[in-house]
């Protein structure tokens, strides 16, 4: 019979399971808090509903301060932000790596880029031109992404942190198509790894006007067995303006990280 | 080696270096005249001139024309040296020359990848300015450096209340027109930053920036520092990029990826 | 059973959330390490991809040690309702958190209260309403 202590410790350890997959994904708010929040942001404006709007060329506008839309950033395998039916299932080097893989080894942590899909608890900004669109990030190390809009990839590109994009509007979705990785980012703090095989498609559709569903699809047979899907939904935020984030300001934490890679609230 | 990344291998280096070497200053050339280079001599066009893309209200489009992409390269940078002698304070006198004295002992943020302002985002290898006028907003996207973007508000906003001001690396930018000039303004500067190299500034930091663009592939920028903390009085540099320079507006280029971070 | 449920989400709650932000913070602080400290601010950094504010403790002995205390990017403080002054020089609080894994004076800053009872948290000026 276990002892109170134990039972006591493994309930805790369920709740902090519980509450850190219900806090992984950036845009829902804990229960019983952020009345008016988004993520970590309170006493926000109402997220609007309502028609999603339009360019004026008729193309759908998705410019905005936005937050989430992201895969989990604990831990993309997470199945609150896999589309239904999606698996990761990694390769054999891959699921021995990430089992090796230290919180300080992280390049999120050593204010490297995120890459694609991991998401973040600050807001980013998507402009568009006739020929490019950015996404203009707050976080992470406040950096950009450029789309190349109806271009085609090079043929060998450049390993990069973010890819090389080209998207196109199919009706009402954004498709950005995203090759040309290299394989330093990690998917997520548990530290799934990707390669240079990494092929991503991302769909963004404004489904109202305070609402972007994003889905992101990881094709990377270099690392995983099947092809696998994330959603998320990006909201809104009204009247926001992106603050500057340099990460490398005061990055005190760094060496005092220790153990292996593991979500924030740890497993 | 890919010549890309020669250039941003290079780039903190050549920094170091080149700033003695800039040779844009004020007697920089009326561009797109065809007529004489930066130090005096015919200076042979090496791209055509051509007219500055404008929007449909007549105002000069700072950015790529639509339809159309671009970005500046810059081989090293752009605005370097003062037009004239900078009126420092002592200890900011004292601070600059310390500064200089040695570069291994001390480095400007920037190379510890930190984002920099005014003159020392417009560095090798180069930049892009977004002209998005329906946001009211001017974007500038660096290359180099921390790979990162600047805001300009152009609709018309104030800076915060000054206990409302959030020191930062890049501080807070509001820009109009005036013809076919971009006039930023900005503060909100933090301490951690470094003008132009090695000149020093306070939390008192006021950068006026100037951006005309005659022509297509010109572009001429001045840069005003204000300092009540460090100088006795404001001072100026200014640079020119124009089509008789080796380095300049790429039509329908790319910016390329550069990570300081990694590069360290 | 249901005080320690209560207890383990507010942990995890303030441990997870704010700690989604650069890295693991479970990595750096330890849930089980509660530190409970009376003092002055002597320092605060307003920076990412923390903010910190730093406290001389005084123990029993007399005995002055400073403490770092970590909170949320001031990106998320803001937002949520502190100024840059919120936590000055000088300031008298009582701060709760978590001490680092490596036992070194530094910890997460939970709550902090002021004299007159005023209480700011790791990612606001709100009390959080978590596990009631």
């Amino acid at each position: 019979m276990p002892s109170k202590k134990a039972l006591t410790a493994v309930v805790s350890a369920a709740a902090l399971l519980a509450a850190i997959s219900l806090l992984a994904q950036a845009p829902a708010p804990a229960p019983g808090q952020n009345k008016g929040g988004i993520g970590l942001f309170r006493n926000q404006p109402a997220v609007p509903t309502g028609p999603a709007p339009k360019l004026a060329d008729g193309t759908p506008d998705l410019t905005g301060v936005w937050l989430g839309g992201g895969a989990s950033d604990a831990d993309i395998a997470n199945p609150r932000s896999l589309k239904e039916g999606s698996k990761v299932v990694m390769l054999p080097w891959a699921e021995a790596l990430v089992k090796t893989r230290q919180s300080k080894e992280d390049p999120e942590a050593n204010c490297l880029p995120a890459g694609i899909p991991r998401g973040s608890p600050y807001p980013w900004r998507m402009v568009q031109t006739p020929t490019h669109y950015f996404l203009l990030f707050e976080g992470n190390i406040h950096s950009y992404r450029q789309i190349f809009m109806n271009a085609k990839h090079p043929a060998d590109p450049d390993p990069t942190w973010f890819g090389h994009s080209v998207g196109h509007w199919e009706g009402n979705t954004l498709i950005v198509d995203t090759v040309g990785f290299n394989d330093k980012f990690w998917f997520d703090y548990v530290g799934h790894p990707h390669t240079e095989k990494l092929h991503t498609i991302e769909r963004y559709t404004r489904t109202d006007m305070g609402h972007l569903a994003i889905e992101v699809t990881i094709d990377d047979p270099g690392a995983y067995a099947q092809p696998f899907t994330t959603v998320g939904k990006a909201q809104l935020m009204v009247g926001a303006e992106l603050l500057e984030y340099i990460c490398q300001e005061n990055n005190q934490d760094l060496p005092k990280l220790e153990g292996p890679a593991r979500g924030p609230g740890g497993r | 080696m890919d010549r890309r990344f020669a250039v941003v291998a290079a780039a903190p280096a050549l920094l170091l270096l080149a700033i003695p070497f800039f040779a844009q200053d004020a007697a920089a050339p009326a561009a797109g005249k065809g007529g004489k280079g930066g130090k005096g001599g015919p200076a042979k066009l090496l791209r055509p001139v051509e007219p500055a893309p404008r929007w449909p209200d007549g105002r000069v489009n700072l950015g790529a024309a639509p339809g159309h992409t671009g970005y500046w390269e810059l081989r090293p940078g752009f605005a370097g040296r003062p037009s004239g002698p900078v009126p420092f304070q002592p200890w900011a006198k004292a601070l600059f020359d310390y500064r200089q004295s040695s570069q291994k002992l001390t480095r400007p943020p920037y190379i510890d990848c930190r984002a920099a302002p005014g003159p020392e985002y417009l560095l090798a290898p180069g930049f892009e300015i977004i002209d998005a006028p329906d946001l009211k907003r001017v974007f500038l996207m660096d290359m180099g450096g921390s790979h990162s973007w600047r805001v300009i508000y152009t609709d018309g906003r104030q800076h915060p209340k000054k206990e409302d001001l959030r020191p930062t690396f890049l501080g807070h930018s509001i820009g109009h027109f005036e013809g076919d000039t971009l006039v930023v303004d900005t503060v909100g500067f933090n301490e951690k930053i470094w003008i132009m190299g090695s000149y020093p500034s306070t939390e008192q930091l006021h950068l006026t920036e100037k951006f005309t663009r005659p022509t297509l592939g010109s572009l001429e920028y001045e840069v005003t520092v204000d300092d009540p903390g460090a100088y006795t009085a404001p001072w100026s540099s200014r640079g020119v990029i124009n089509e008789t320079m080796a380095a300049g507006f790429v039509p329908n280029g790319e910016m390329f990826e550069y990570i300081c971070e990694d590069d360290r | 059973m249901r005080v320690h449920l209560g207890a383990a989400i507010i942990v995890a709650a303030l441990l997870a959330l704010p700690l989604l932000a650069h890295h693991s913070g479970a990595a750096e602080f330890d849930a089980n390490k509660k530190i409970d400290l009376t003092g002055i601010v002597t320092k605060v950094e307003w920076t990412n991809p923390h903010a910190h504010f730093y406290m001389d403790v005084t123990d029993a002995n007399g005995k002055v040690t400073n403490w770092n205390l970590e909170l949320a990017s001031p990106n998320v403080l803001i937002r949520n309702g502190w100024s840059r002054n919120s936590v000055k020089q000088g300031d008298k609080v009582s701060v709760t958190g978590t001490q680092a894994k490596d036992n070194s004076n530094l910890g997460t800053a939970s709550t902090i209260v002021f004299p007159d009872g005023h209480k700011l948290n790791f990612l606001g000026a709100d009390d959080p309403a978590i596990g009631r």
